[in-house]
């Protein structure tokens, strides 16, 4: 890891960050070391400024969104989520999977039902999330960090297919 | 009656601190030149007070002839009169669909699109880089002086052959690229600035032939743009081929020569743009066999015929909306771009599925070319609009091929750019020195629904047993929306050698070749050229060093320092103004290496500096 993204956009380290002051100090940096500031300086400089830029970038999609910034928080402490060690999902939240997938097999054409999902779903995870910060605040809980972003990263993928199910319906 | 003041040729008749910086909008159909005049965008007229040129080249056989000049051969040589290039930038000949109805023959012989005049094979890149040309001229005469820099617009849904297609073709046609900027973006410059506009705005940007949807968030002179998507083959022209292929079957005429359907399509053209104001139109075509036929058509029978051609734009403002994570009630405005909006079903269409106004004051076809105007002054250096600054995204996925023809996600849709994404890479067997990567970019799961733009082989790799060699492959797209691509070996740190093999368009020597031949027509203007070039560049550089000087070289370099690399200025300024091309290259470079190593320093300086003052209420490090 070459540079902490918190430390990057001067953001304390943890869960719960100033939303608005992430977009404040983004946006500054940005300002400063966009390519477009640089348009008549030399190769070397223009070359910099896009690394640069493309770092703050990741860091600040990465701050912006709570499950990645949950992620991230982890690799900070030494935890990859996608590592192999990880993969066990408890059985009732693989039942729960699998029972939204299959609505939304089922209902693919049905918009008032695929609504109502997203919408049970999207009660799921603020539920979910709500649980992180405590999580985070005591870093004895960093496994129940784990097993619930695991499980969001689930959750975010079917809301996506649920959304592109839902796109499609004219 | 005062003495005129004229410029020797070629010198601008402003001093230097004023560059000539022109935006211009390479559409499918028509394209425009904008410059700033006195702080304000405006389109720059040709001698017969045209601001529309229109995308027409045509090659005979001893001139080429591009815009209005072309447009009489479109019914006269249909073969050798090239239209809609911009629809083949960055496209090799399988995507042509339908090449036999148009009037034009394909070299066989070759993959990529080449297309047979009377002036020889022509690839669509040069052909758009004449139209640049006419346009760069068109600028250099309207201005009185020496086009230093342009921006150039693209369909926010261009990827990335597309892009490069166009950047090669500003680069054939001597064009400084300051930037690619996405069409919707640069219209909502024009429209904000203009407007003092804040909140979250829908550009829909329906042009000749390419349709964009983007949605962006203004903010204190940021334009962030959350979301884009779009249909790369969607526009007026499809329009008018519809009420063309109607007049064909109303009438029963199935045999029609190339200049017949030209001219059909230039009916229908003319057809659709009167049925904006009227309810009807009629009109009566001449066929090349003596045959008359007068044709009338509706508003409402056009609206019913062109239907699912305006259901198609919704699809991909959903699919932006669902991207940007926002409610239709959340919009704060729409925006109308490009000449096709101007139709009246398209207009009430988007204005039901949004329940608002639309915002279609300015011209929806110059919009776009004077906001990359705007850009381009301040990209340029011209100081104004400082607050003004573009975060915009890239359109499409981008991915690599991994086992069973699957594509793995690598840069996801809607990143903003610059953008930069790391994948490490495993070999496969025992003593493997070598592997393949291809790069490609779409949103579906196959190789095969993809767009391949890339394939690349990483050399060297020391070998070791299957599985320990660890090779990082860092995906890179710049501010202009291109991708660059660079590998390490990470056991060994050693940096390997990578061949990327563009699947489309140009090499870096073909283009090189197409410059030299050019440039070899005349010797002397060649040198003439070179001298111009230095001179540009010794400029350019000066410019550089002495912004970077005046933001941070005090905090970074010793006073020693400065006064050397003030010097090495000096001493570059001077030779600037002799004409000799390899004293100013020398000195060019002797700058140059003075302040390398500058700009890494720099740019952590920035960033410093961007939240110094500011309160930080606690660090935990």
């Amino acid at each position: 890891m070459s540079l902490n993204f918190f430390t990057l956009l001067q953001l304390p380290e943890a869960f719960v960050i100033d939303l608005e002051k992430l977009d404040q100090n983004y946006q500054s940096i940005q300002k400063e070391i966009h390519p477009d500031r640089f348009a008549s300086f030399d190769d070397e400089a223009k070359l910099e400024s896009i690394k640069k830029t493309a770092q703050v970038n990741d860091a600040y999609q990465t701050l912006k969104s709570p499950i990645r910034r949950a992620e991230y928080l982890l690799q900070l402490n030494g935890i990859d989520i996608h590592d192999e060690k990880y993969t066990a999902v408890p059985q009732d939240f693989l039942m729960q999977q699998m029972e939204w997938r299959e609505e939304l097999e089922a209902e693919k054409q049905n918009k008032v039902a695929l609504e109502k999902l997203v919408h049970d779903i999207q009660k799921n995870k603020n539920e979910m999330m709500s649980q992180l910060p405590t999580f985070f605040d005591n870093k004895n809980n960093l496994n129940d960090a784990i097993k619930v972003t695991r499980e969001l990263n689930f959750i975010e993928k079917i809301e996506q297919h649920i959304n592109d199910a839902l796109i499609e319906i004219v | 009656m005062a003495l005129l003041q004229i410029a020797e040729p070629g010198q601008s008749t402003l001093p230097h601190q004023h560059k000539l910086a022109v935006g211009i909008d390479l559409g499918t159909t028509n394209s425009l030149v904008a410059t700033v005049q006195s702080g304000l965008p405006v389109i720059l007229k040709d001698m017969d007070e045209n601001s529309l040129i229109p995308s027409i080249v045509y090659y005979g056989k001893n001139e080429t002839k591009v815009g209005h000049e072309a447009l009489p051969y479109l019914s006269k040589d249909a073969m050798n009169t090239i239209v809609s290039v911009k629809r083949f930038m960055g496209h090799t000949r399988s995507d042509i669909q339908n090449p036999e109805s148009l009037p034009y023959t394909f070299d066989d012989a070759s993959q990529d699109i080449q297309i047979k005049t009377s002036q020889g094979l022509k690839h669509p890149i040069e052909i758009s880089s004449d139209i640049l040309k006419k346009l760069k001229d068109l600028a250099e005469i309207s201005l009185c002086g020496e086009i230093t820099g342009a921006v150039i617009t693209v369909p926010a849904y261009f990827d990335d052959a597309q892009r490069q297609a166009t950047k090669d073709a500003a680069k054939l046609a001597g064009l400084n690229v300051l930037r690619l900027i996405n069409e919707p973006t640069a219209a909502a410059v024009a429209y904000g600035l203009d407007q003092q506009k804040e909140g979250v705005f829908v550009i829909y940007d329906l042009g000749g032939g390419t349709f964009d949807v983007s949605i962006l968030k203004l903010q204190k002179g940021i334009f962030e743009v959350l979301a884009t998507n779009g249909h790369p083959h969607l526009g007026g022209d499809d329009f008018d081929q519809a009420i063309a292929e109607f007049i064909k079957n109303e009438n029963q005429i199935d045999q029609l020569n190339h200049e017949d359907k030209r001219s059909l399509i230039t009916h229908a053209k003319s057809l659709k743009e009167n049925l904006t104001k009227d309810l009807s139109a009629k009109t009566i075509i001449k066929l090349s066999n003596g045959k008359e036929i007068a044709f009338s058509l509706s508003r409402e029978s056009f609206f019913k015929l062109t239907h699912d051609l305006v259901q198609k734009t919704i699809q991909p403002i959903r699919r932006a909306l669902s991207d940007a994570q926002l409610s239709i009630e959340s919009i704060d405005g729409i925006v109308m771009v490009g000449g096709a909006t101007r139709m009246p079903h398209i207009q009430s269409e988007i204005k039901t599925f949004f329940k608002k106004e639309l915002l279609n004051d300015l011209n929806p076809d110059e919009v776009v070319a004077l906001g990359a105007a705007r850009q381009a002054h301040t990209l340029s250096g011209n100081k104004s609009d400082q607050d003004l600054l573009l975060l915009d995204v890239t359109p499409l996925s981008l991915g690599v091929e991994t086992m069973g023809g699957l594509v793995e996600k690598i840069i996801h849709r809607n990143s903003t750019i610059p953008v930069a994404k790391a994948q490490e890479f495993t070999t496969y067997k025992d003593g493997q020195t070598a592997m393949s990567i291809h790069v490609l970019q779409g949103e579906r799961e196959r190789v095969s629904d993809c767009r391949s733009l890339a394939n690349f082989t990483l050399t060297d790799i020391p070998p070791m047993v299957a599985g320990a060699a660890k090779i990082r492959v860092t995906f890179q797209i710049d501010a202009d929306g291109l991708l660059s691509v660079s590998a390490k070996e990470l056991s060994t740190h050693k940096e390997t050698s990578i061949t990327v093999k563009p699947s489309y368009g140009l090499s870096e020597d073909q283009i090189t070749n197409m410059l030299k031949q050019s440039f070899e027509k005349a010797d002397e203007d060649k040198k003439i050229r070179a001298l111009s070039e230095a001179k540009i560049e010794g400029e350019q550089i000066i410019t550089a060093v002495q912004n970077a000087l005046n933001k941070n070289g005090d905090q970074l370099l010793s006073k020693d320092q400065i006064l050397i690399i003030e010097s090495a200025i000096k001493t570059l300024s001077s030779s600037l103004k002799a004409n000799d091309t390899d004293v100013i290259i020398q000195h060019t470079k002797d700058l140059n290496l003075l302040t390398e190593s500058f700009a890494a320093k720099l740019m952590d300086q920035s960033v410093g500096n961007a939240l110094k003052g500011k309160s930080i209420d606690k660090v935990n490090l």
